[in-house]
C-alpha cells in the first residue's frame, strides 16, 4: 500500500519505537533521595493510586512509543500506493503521454536506455492513475508509418496503455516535434475534464532547436488552442529521462567523393565524417567492410590495398574527416554495398549503437562508350566540351555513310551531331534502329546540316516506329492556352528530365535551364510517350524530344515547328544540353541511394517494369512485391523505418514475347547522425521560450502529476506529521493529567 | 544572650509586629495592667461603666457623685488591666527537621517562637515554654522578665530534635502545670494523628485557655513539587519509599488537604485560632497576619 522515499528512517523510527522503554528502564534505578516528614499522606496516596498510577503509566508508555513510531513514519516519508492514493484523489485525469521513441532515446547509460527509463517511469505513473482515468498515448515516432507520431492507443484505460508499453520500440530517426504537440494538441482536444499532457522524453536538444527552427511557437499555439471557454489549457509536464553529459562518437557522413564516378576499373573515393558530440576524446577503429554481392554477408576489405581501418582519435568536441580510395573490380556491374564502423575502444562512449555505423550504396557502371556521328567539324566544339568526362569512352567520329554494324557493337551510345543524312542509306538505319531496339542510346542534334526532308524519310515512321518521333519542320498544333512554365524537377516525373542538373555558370551567361520548360500538352501528331518541350527563353527555343524504342531510348533535340532552330548556329546551348542528357543516359543519383531513415527512396524504373520486389533488411518486414502499372513515374518507397540496405528487383519485358529481364536497384537507409547528438535543451531554456506555457519539469514519474495527486501526496506527508502533533499533545495532555507533566523516565 | 540564640531575635521580625498588640479573644483573668481586657471588672484602676445597683453588690463600688446627682444608686465598674500568661509549646519532633528553603521546619519555629515570647515579654506579660515530641523535652513556666527571655530562647536553642509528634499525650502531662487559663500557642507540623491533636485542643480549651495553632509546613509539604523519581526516606521510623511524584501529587495534596481541613474544622468548632504557616513565608508577614486577624478579632 504504501512505499517509501527514505525506508531507512522508517526503520529509525521503528527502532526508536524502543526509546521510551529503554528510557524508562534506565531511569527505574535513578532517583533523588529525599529525607521526607509527611510520610503518612504520601503513603496514604500510593496505597490509593497505585494500581491507577500503573495503567497510566502502561498508557502514556504506549502512547509515547507510537509517538516516536509515527515520526519514524512521517519522516520516511511513505508514498501511497496507485490504489491507495486514486482512493484518495477519487478524481479522474484525462491524460496525454507522449513518449519520446526517436533514435535518441537508444542510448545507453549504465546499461540502460533512456527509452528503458522512459518506459519504466511512464508504467509508474500510469499505475498512480485511478480507474477511471482516461489515457492516451502517443508516440513521437512510429517505424509503420515512416517516422511520423501516432496514437497506437486512445482515451484507453491506463493499465491497457501500460501493457501497451512494453511493446513500443525506438526508431532510427529523429523528432519532427512541431508535428508531435499538434497531434498531442488535438489528442487533447478531444477530451474533457482535468487534462494534462505529460512528455516522457531525453530532452534532445536538436529536437526544440533543430535545422528547420525553432518548435517553440508551434508548442505554444498548439497549447494556446486548448483553452477552452474559462479552461486553461492543459499544463506540459516534461518528464525527464535523459542524461547530462553523455559522449557519443558518430559517423556523421559516408559519402562517394565527389566527381568520382564509380566506373569499374578505377577508384573511387569515400569520405568518412566522425564526430564526438562528447565531453571527452574518443579513440577507436574506423572500419571499411563490403558486402559480397554472393550472399551480402559483409567482410573487411583488404586492409593492405585499401587501407580501410584507421585508428582514430577524435576531440571534443570535434570531427574528424577520413577517405577510403577503393578499386572498383572490372566486370562489377551490379549495385556495391559499402558499410563504415566506428569500434570504439571503450564502448562507453559510443552511447547510440546504430549510429556509429553508416552504410552505402553505389551503382557501378562500366564506361559508357559513345560513337559520334559527325560530317562537319563544328560539332567537334561538341566533342570538345564533353570528352574530357572520365566516364565516357568517346571512340573516332565517323560519317554517316560509314556507320556500319561493326561499330554499333561496340557503343552504347549513339551521338548523332548534326551530321549530314544524304550518306546515310536504309541498311544503315536498319543497322541504327535495330542498335537502339536492342538496348542502346541515340541523342540526335538535328541543326542546320540535317536537313529535314531526307532525315524524316529516313528517321520517322508512322506511330512512332522510327527512330524519330516526329517529322522535322512539320508543323506542330500546340494548345497554347495550356501552355504551363514547370519546374521539371518538381512537376514533372519523367525520367528524361528527374536525372538532368544544369551547369551553374551556363545558366548565369545564356539563360539556360533544363528543369523549366514550358510543356504543352497535347501535342497533336506525336507518339503518346513523346514530351515536348523547349528553353524557357522564347527566342531560342528548341524542341526537346524523347521516344522509347525497343529497350533503346532517342533523345531528340530539333527545331520547332517555326524552324528557329537556326539561330542557334553557334550557340552553346545545345552542347550543354547534350551533356546533361549524356548524364542522364548514364548515371543515377546517389541521393536516390543513400537516404536516412524515414526518407523515401526513389528508384527510375525500365519503362517496361511489371513489378518491384522490395528486399528490406533483417528485421524491418521482409520483402514485398509492388506490381507497376505505370512505369514512367519513378518508384517510391517510404516505408524506410529500418537502417540497412533494401534491394529492389525490377522485373521487366523486353517486348511481347520476349524473356522478361532484372534490374537491381540497391538503396542505403542510414540513422540521422544528428540524433547522435546527446547535447541537452535545459528546462529554463524551454521555460524562456514558452512564456504563458504551464509547464514543469519532472525527474520521477512520482512528481510528474502536479496538482491533486501531488497535493495528496504532499497532504498524507503533513497528515502523518499533524498525527505526530496530536500524539505530542496527547501525551503533554494525559501526562499534565496523569500528575503534572509526567517525564518521560517515569 | 548566647549568638545562636540571638538571631530567632531577628529585629526585622520585631519591627515588623513590634506595631501590633497580640489581644486575647477572650479575657483572661488576672490583675496585671496590660492591653488585654478582664472579664473581672472592680478590681483595676481604669473606669469601664456604670450600672444600677442590685442587692447583694459590694457597697465599695457605689459611685456616690452620682447617686448625689441623681439620687440613685449606681455602681462603678472597672476594667482591670492583667498580665498575659502565655504558653509556647514547640514540637521538637525528627519531622520538623525537614526543610527546603532557607530555614527548616524546627528553625522557623524556633524563630516564631522567639519573637511571640519577646513580643509577650515587651509587653510586661509572662510567657512560658514547652518544647516537646512524644515527651516533653523541656519546660520553663511563665514569666516575664528579661533574663527568662533569654533563658526561653537559648532552651529553644539548644533542644535537638528527635522522636515522633504526640501532642495529645504531652498535654495531657502538661495541663496541671498550665495553671490559670492563659493563651497556649502551639507551632508544629501536626504530624500526628488528627484525632490526638483535636483532642489535645479540645482539653486545653476545655481548661479555658485560647489556644492558637500554628501548622508549620515546608513549601515542598504543601505542594509537592517534585519531577524526577524520588526516594522518600521517611523521618520519625517510617520506612522509604520510591515513587514518581508527579503520579502521586494530586492524592498526596488530596490527603493533605483531608488532614487539614480536619485539624481546621475541629478548631473551628473548638473556637481555636488555626493558622497555616509556610517555612517560605518570611516571619513578620506570618506574625503580622497572625496578630493582624486577632486584632481584627478584638
Amino acid at each position: 500500500m504504501f512505499a517509501f522515499l527514505n525506508p531507512a528512517l522508517l526503520w529509525t523510527g521503528l527502532g526508536l519505537m524502543s526509546v521510551p522503554i529503554v528510557i524508562h528502564l534506565f531511569f527505574r534505578h535513578r532517583h533523588q533521595r529525599i529525607r521526607w516528614a509527611a510520610m503518612s499522606f504520601l503513603l496514604a496516596a500510593l496505597r490509593k493510586q497505585k494500581r491507577r498510577i500503573r495503567m497510566e503509566n502502561l498508557l502514556l508508555l504506549l502512547l509515547r512509543c507510537a509517538l516516536v513510531a509515527l515520526l519514524g513514519l512521517a519522516l520516511a516519508r511513505p508514498q501511497a500506493s496507485a490504489g491507495l492514493l486514486a482512493s484518495l484523489t477519487s478524481g479522474s485525469r484525462n491524460i496525454v503521454l507522449i513518449l519520446d521513441t526517436s533514435a535518441s532515446m537508444a542510448a545507453r547509460h549504465t546499461g540502460r536506455t533512456a527509452f528503458r527509463r522512459a518506459q519504466e517511469q511512464a508504467s509508474e505513473l500510469l499505475k498512480s492513475l485511478g480507474d477511471s482515468s482516461k489515457v492516451t498515448l502517443v508516440v513521437t515516432r512510429d517505424p509503420e508509418l515512416g517516422g511520423v507520431p501516432r496514437a497506437p492507443i486512445e482515451r484507453a484505460h491506463p493499465d491497457d496503455v501500460r501493457r501497451r508499453l512494453g511493446s513500443l520500440r525506438t526508431t532510427h530517426g529523429p523528432n519532427r516535434l512541431g508535428e508531435v504537440i499538434r497531434l498531442a494538441g488535438q489528442k487533447a482536444a478531444e477530451m474533457t475534464g482535468r487534462r494534462l499532457l505529460i512528455f516522457v522524453t531525453d530532452l534532445q536538444k536538436r529536437d526544440w532547436r533543430n535545422a528547420e527552427g525553432s518548435i517553440y511557437e508551434d508548442l505554444r499555439r498548439s497549447l494556446r488552442s486548448l483553452r477552452r471557454g474559462d479552461q486553461e489549457a492543459p499544463p506540459l509536464v516534461v518528464l525527464d529521462v535523459g542524461r547530462s553529459g553523455l559522449a557519443n562518437v558518430v559517423i556523421e557522413d559516408f559519402t562517394r567523393v565527389e566527381g568520382r564516378e564509380p566506373i569499374a576499373g578505377q577508384a573511387v573515393g569515400l569520405a568518412v565524417r566522425v564526430v564526438n558530440y562528447g565531453g571527452e576524446e574518443a579513440a577507436g577503429n574506423l572500419t571499411l567492410y563490403r558486402a559480397r554481392e554472393m550472399d551480402g554477408t559483409f567482410q573487411k576489405l583488404d586492409s593492405q590495398a585499401a587501407k580501410i581501418k584507421r585508428t582514430v582519435g577524435v576531440g571534443s568536441p570535434s570531427f574528424e574527416e577520413h577517405a577510403f580510395y577503393v578499386t572498383l573490380e572490372e566486370g562489377s556491374d551490379g549495385p556495391l554495398r559499402f558499410r563504415v564502423a566506428f569500434e570504439g575502444s571503450e564502448g562507453g562512449r559510443d552511447r547510440i549503437e546504430e549510429d556509429s555505423r553508416r552504410q552505402l550504396a553505389l551503382r557501378v557502371r562500366q564506361p559508357l562508350r559513345i560513337l559520334p556521328v559527325r560530317t562537319f567539324s563544328y560539332a567537334l566544339k561538341l566533342l570538345d566540351l564533353v570528352s574530357n568526362e572520365p566516364w565516357l569512352d568517346w571512340l573516332d567520329p565517323v560519317r554517316p555513310a560509314d556507320l556500319s554494324k561493326a561499330d554499333l557493337g561496340k557503343v552504347d551510345l549513339v551521338v548523332w551531331a548534326d551530321a549530314d543524312v544524304d550518306g546515310l542509306d536504309a541498311e544503315g538505319v536498319f543497322n541504327l534502329e535495330t542498335f537502339v531496339r536492342r538496348g542502346g542510346g541515340l541523342l540526335a542534334y538535328t541543326g542546320t546540316f540535317t536537313a529535314a526532308a531526307p532525315a524524316n524519310r529516313l528517321f520517322f515512321k508512322e506511330r512512332g516506329q522510327g527512330l524519330f518521333p516526329m517529322l522535322l519542320g512539320a508543323p506542330v498544333e500546340l494548345d497554347l492556352e495550356s501552355a504551363v512554365e514547370l519546374d521539371l524537377t518538381k512537376e514533372i516525373h519523367h525520367p528524361l528530365f528527374s536525372g538532368m542538373t544544369s551547369d551553374a555558370r551556363a545558366r548565369t551567361f545564356f539563360g539556360y535551364n533544363p528543369l523549366r520548360i514550358t510543356w504543352y500538352r497535347p501535342v497533336t501528331g506525336y507518339p503518346e510517350d513523346a514530351v515536348v518541350a523547349r528553353w524557357t527563353s522564347a527566342d531560342d527555343a528548341p524542341a526537346v524530344l524523347t521516344h522509347r524504342l525497343g529497350r533503346g531510348r532517342v533523345v531528340v533535340v530539333t527545331t520547332t515547328p517555326d524552324e528557329r532552330f537556326k539561330i542557334l548556329n553557334g550557340s552553346l546551348i545545345p552542347p550543354l544540353f547534350f551533356l546533361d542528357a549524356t548524364h542522364f543516359l548514364v548515371s543515377e543519383d546517389d541521393s536516390h541511394r543513400n537516404v536516412s531513415v524515414g526518407a523515401p527512396i526513389t528508384v527510375l524504373l525500365p519503362s517496361t517494369t511489371r513489378n518491384v520486389t522490395v528486399e528490406r533488411p533483417e528485421g524491418a518486414g521482409g520483402t514485398l512485391v509492388e506490381p507497376i502499372a505505370d512505369a514512367s513515374a519513378p518508384f517510391s518507397f517510404t516505408d524506410t523505418a529500418y537502417p540497412g540496405f533494401y534491394r529492389f528487383s525490377m522485373e521487366t519485358a523486353v517486348a511481347p514475347g520476349a524473356t522478361p529481364g532484372t534490374a537491381v536497384h540497391v538503396a542505403a537507409v542510414n540513422v540521422e547522425a544528428q540524433e547522435g547528438d546527446l547535447r541537452r535543451a535545459s528546462f529554463t531554456e524551454l521555460q524562456r521560450n514558452l512564456p504563458g506555457v504551464d509547464l514543469h519539469l519532472a525527474e520521477q514519474a512520482t512528481d510528474a502529476i502536479p496538482q491533486r495527486e501531488t497535493h495528496v501526496r504532499s497532504e498524507l506527508g503533513r497528515a502523518l506529521l499533524a498525527g505526530v502533533g496530536i500524539l505530542l499533545l496527547v501525551e503533554m495532555l494525559m501526562a499534565w493529567r496523569f500528575g503534572s507533566r509526567r517525564r518521560w523516565q517515569a | 544572650m548566647p549568638e545562636n540564640a540571638r538571631k530567632y531575635l531577628d529585629p526585622e521580625v520585631l519591627q515588623g509586629i513590634s506595631g501590633l498588640y497580640v489581644k486575647a479573644r477572650l479575657i483572661v483573668e488576672g490583675f496585671v495592667s496590660g492591653l488585654h481586657r478582664s472579664p473581672f471588672r472592680g478590681f483595676s484602676v481604669e473606669f469601664a461603666e456604670h450600672r444600677e445597683y442590685v442587692p447583694g453588690d459590694d457597697v465599695r463600688h457605689l459611685d456616690w457623685k452620682v447617686y448625689g446627682k441623681s439620687d440613685r444608686f449606681y455602681i462603678k465598674q472597672y476594667e482591670e488591666e492583667t498580665n498575659l500568661r502565655a504558653w509556647i509549646f514547640v514540637d521538637v519532633s525528627e519531622s520538623m527537621e525537614y526543610g527546603s528553603g532557607a530555614l527548616s521546619k524546627i528553625e522557623y519555629a524556633r524563630t516564631v517562637a522567639a519573637s511571640l515570647a519577646y513580643l509577650i515579654v515587651r509587653q510586661r506579660d509572662a510567657v512560658g515554654l514547652c518544647l516537646f515530641e512524644q515527651e516533653v523535652r523541656r519546660i520553663l513556666p511563665p514569666a516575664s522578665s528579661t533574663g527568662h527571655l533569654s533563658a526561653l530562647v537559648q532552651a529553644l536553642a539548644e533542644t535537638p530534635t528527635g522522636g515522633h509528634t504526640a501532642l495529645g499525650d504531652v498535654v495531657h502531662r502538661t495541663a496541671e502545670q498550665l495553671g490559670r487559663r492563659g493563651i497556649i500557642i502551639i507551632i508544629s507540623d501536626l504530624l500526628d494523628e488528627t484525632d490526638s491533636v483535636l483532642r489535645a485542643v479540645r482539653r486545653l480549651r476545655h481548661a479555658n485557655h485560647e489556644v492558637v495553632l500554628f501548622h508549620l509546613l515546608d513549601r515542598n509539604e504543601r505542594t509537592f513539587p517534585f519531577q524526577r523519581s524520588t526516594l522518600f526516606e521517611g523521618l520519625e521510623g517510617y520506612g522509604d519509599i520510591t515513587a514518581d511524584p508527579p503520579a502521586l501529587r494530586q492524592a498526596y495534596l488530596q490527603e493533605l488537604e483531608q488532614f487539614v481541613r480536619t485539624l481546621r474544622r475541629g478548631c473551628l468548632g473548638d473556637q481555636v485560632d488555626f493558622v497555616d504557616l509556610d517555612t517560605h513565608q518570611h516571619l513578620d508577614v506570618a506574625l503580622s497576619r497572625y496578630l493582624a486577624s486577632r486584632g481584627a478579632r478584638k
